[in-house]
């Protein structure tokens, strides 16, 4: 299982700042079906934005 | 040769590199060249394994927009970790990473348990494989989302070459290269690419297509300067409150 734990640490160590990554594409998976494309790479670019100011402030 | 994923992998796997040569080299120093190389060709080996072996499977089994959302997904996970983790660094919040110090603790450890040749070549083992690891995840992703192998692979290659020609001129820890600035540039990269390839697999327009990476690099600094000058200036500012 220590494996498991070292991908995980490859990838994540901050893990709001990794949920809040994941919230701005599920964001704008959902400005894409809303009818939206062209402004879904701006809700990605904003929300990560936010999410590592929130993260280090 | 995509020249985006060239420079990406180049500087990023210099990173990893840089990072490894240090512990060789103390592992080395304290026990000798023979556990120090013994250790780096096992764990070469065991990556170049399982490179082929995650590389030939997923290219073979996942559709490709799969892989680049998967593949975004990950190097946005990645490149906001390192971009973080550089923020913090810049604004004076933890340590500015020191190899030299890194290489002292490094040998500090390793003399404590001097004689131990198993106990060396499993260090070299572990700071190669490690790093190597990463070098490995950012080939992969790079080279399959990009579709530019060659330029991800070319990229690392010239990384190592010039970290380990820079190692062996100087035969002490690389402690000028400029490691901290890198991450920081690397981390905007990479946080740039996996917004960008999540994204358009999400089916996002992106305007200009390949142009939007560098809109998104420029905007990533400049957001990430915003935050550490917004940083230091409250440090400051909470200092001359306080005196």
């Amino acid at each position: 299982m220590k494996w498991i734990k070292e991908v995980y640490d490859l990838f994540v160590d901050d893990p709001k700042l990794a949920m809040l990554a994941l919230v701005a594409l599920a964001i704008a998976l959902v400005v894409v079906h809303v009818g939206a494309p062209e402004v879904a790479g701006l809700a990605i670019f904003a929300v990560v934005a936010g999410a590592l100011w929130y993260t280090t402030r | 040769m995509n020249w985006y994923v060239l420079v990406a992998t180049l500087l990023a796997s210099s990173v990893e590199f840089v990072e490894a040569l240090t512990i060789v080299l103390a592992v080395g120093t304290v026990e000798g060249w023979r556990p120090a190389l013994r250790g780096t060709s096992l764990a070469l080996l065991s990556l170049a394994v399982l490179t082929a072996v995650l590389g030939v499977g997923v290219l073979h089994y996942v559709p490709i927009n799969v892989l680049r959302g998967l593949i975004g997904m990950l190097l946005l996970l990645f490149g906001v970790k390192w971009l973080r983790k550089a923020i913090l660094r810049f604004a004076g919040k933890t340590a500015l990473h020191d190899e030299s110090a890194a290489y002292q603790k490094q040998l500090k450890q390793l003399q404590s348990n001097q004689g131990n040749t198993f106990a060396a070549q499993a260090t070299a083992f572990n700071g190669v494989f490690l790093e190597g690891l990463e070098v490995v995840v950012i080939v992969l992703t790079m080279g399959s989302a990009a579709q530019a192998y060659t330029s991800a692979i070319v990229g690392a290659a010239i990384g190592f070459v010039l970290v380990l020609a820079a190692g062996f001129m100087l035969r002490a820890p690389l402690a000028k290269v400029p490691e901290n600035v890198m991450k920081f540039v690397v981390g905007t990269m990479l946080t740039s690419f996996g917004s960008f390839w999540a994204g358009a697999s999400l089916g996002v327009a992106w305007p200009g297509q390949d142009l939007s990476i560098l809109l998104l690099i420029a905007g990533y600094l400049a957001v990430s300067g915003l935050i550490v000058s917004s940083m230091k200036r409250r440090q400051s500012g909470g200092k001359v409150a306080a005196s």
